[in-house]
């Protein structure tokens, strides 16, 4: 019986096309779970807790949330409903702040918080009085102890209201708030 | 009017800084427009200071700082001024730098004055230089409707 080349190269064509829409469809569905904007995650973390250390060693900052994915192209975090608590830097200062948000990306050197979507920052004064800022951007740099919002964003104090219309920058631990197109109301009296 | 120091303060500027830190002042600068009750300074330049959280005196400078005010007995008061000091405990607000005061009953001009917002009295100083006060009033049957 003559070998018949063309059966074969149909059936290698017909099994190489089966092997190809299979990667495709398992590796599509391996994507659709990721968030990153990177490439596959390094990997994903459920309901924990995560120490971040600054290049001193010292603690830049502590998250809890349910959900992180570490990207394996840049190895920053992306966050879910983080709830954020930064200490005071080793340099001085003593205001802790707390913050939380929808969503976060953390830098790889730990250097950089972005948050996103519904920023509440709580802090306290030096003589005890709660201050709280708001706003749906809030970019926070743990070492430099710098909050900025590039956003409009409020400072709430007991009996004073400041917007910020076109943002902000809160030095964390003077507490000192640079606002761009400032509106305060004051009823403290 | 005697019942706007009881109101609350609104502040708009083009930037403010606020500070924390004890006896440090927060700053307003940049079209800066204060209200409180019928009482609104136009300024470039606000300083606030405050004192456990409550906001204690207020220094305005602008060319001029504008202050306008509705008197209790309803009439328009304007006072333009280089600086105005506003103590909010006192409700006395000093006003140094080419003062001018107007008001439907007549003009004052004068280096300086004072301005007690709780009575509506003005007091007006000389300067050791020369400046003099100058008034003008019009007669009732003069002032226009």
């Amino acid at each position: 019986m003559k070998f018949n080349w063309r059966v074969l190269v149909t059936l290698l064509l017909v099994v190489f096309g089966i092997a190809a829409t299979y990667n495709l469809l398992t590796r599509g569905k391996v994507n659709t779970t990721v968030t990153s904007t990177g490439g596959l995650p390094d990997y994903v973390l459920s309901d924990f807790e995560l120490v971040a250390l600054d290049a001193t060693g010292q603690e830049a900052f502590t998250v809890r949330a349910p959900s992180l994915v570490r990207d394996e192209l840049d190895q920053h975090l992306d966050l879910k409903t983080p709830v954020f608590r930064i200490p005071p830097s080793a340099k001085g200062g003593y205001a802790v702040w707390d913050v939380i948000s929808e969503t976060a990306w953390v830098g790889s050197d730990n250097q950089e918080i972005r948050l996103r979507g519904k920023v509440v920052a709580n802090t306290k004064t030096r003589d005890g009085k709660l201050l709280k800022v708001s706003t749906e951007q809030l970019n926070v740099f743990p070492e430099k102890q710098l909050a900025v919002a590039p956003v409009l964003a409020t400072v709430n104090q007991p009996g004073l209201t400041i917007t910020g219309q076109n943002g902000l920058e809160a030095e964390m631990q003077t507490q000192r708030v640079t606002f761009r197109t400032m509106r305060a109301h004051y009823n403290g009296r | 009017r005697s019942s706007d120091r009881n109101q609350p303060i609104d502040i708009s500027a083009d930037a403010g800084v606020m500070e924390q830190a004890a006896g440090k002042p927060s700053i307003v600068t940049g079209n800066v427009v204060i209200t409180q009750g019928s009482l609104v300074i136009n300024s470039s330049k606000g300083t606030v200071y405050s004192n456990d959280g409550d906001v204690s005196r207020v220094i305005l400078t602008g060319s001029p700082v504008r202050l306008q005010q509705t008197q209790d007995n309803g009439d328009p008061l304007t006072v333009n001024a280089s600086q105005a000091d506003y103590n909010l405990n006192t409700d006395i607000v000093v006003l140094t730098g080419n003062v001018r005061i107007s008001q439907p009953s007549g003009n004052l001009s004068a280096p300086s004055a004072t301005y007690n917002m709780s009575t509506g009295r003005f007091v007006s100083q000389a300067s050791s230089t020369g400046g003099r006060v100058k008034m003008r009033f019009v007669p009732k049957s003069n002032r226009g409707g």
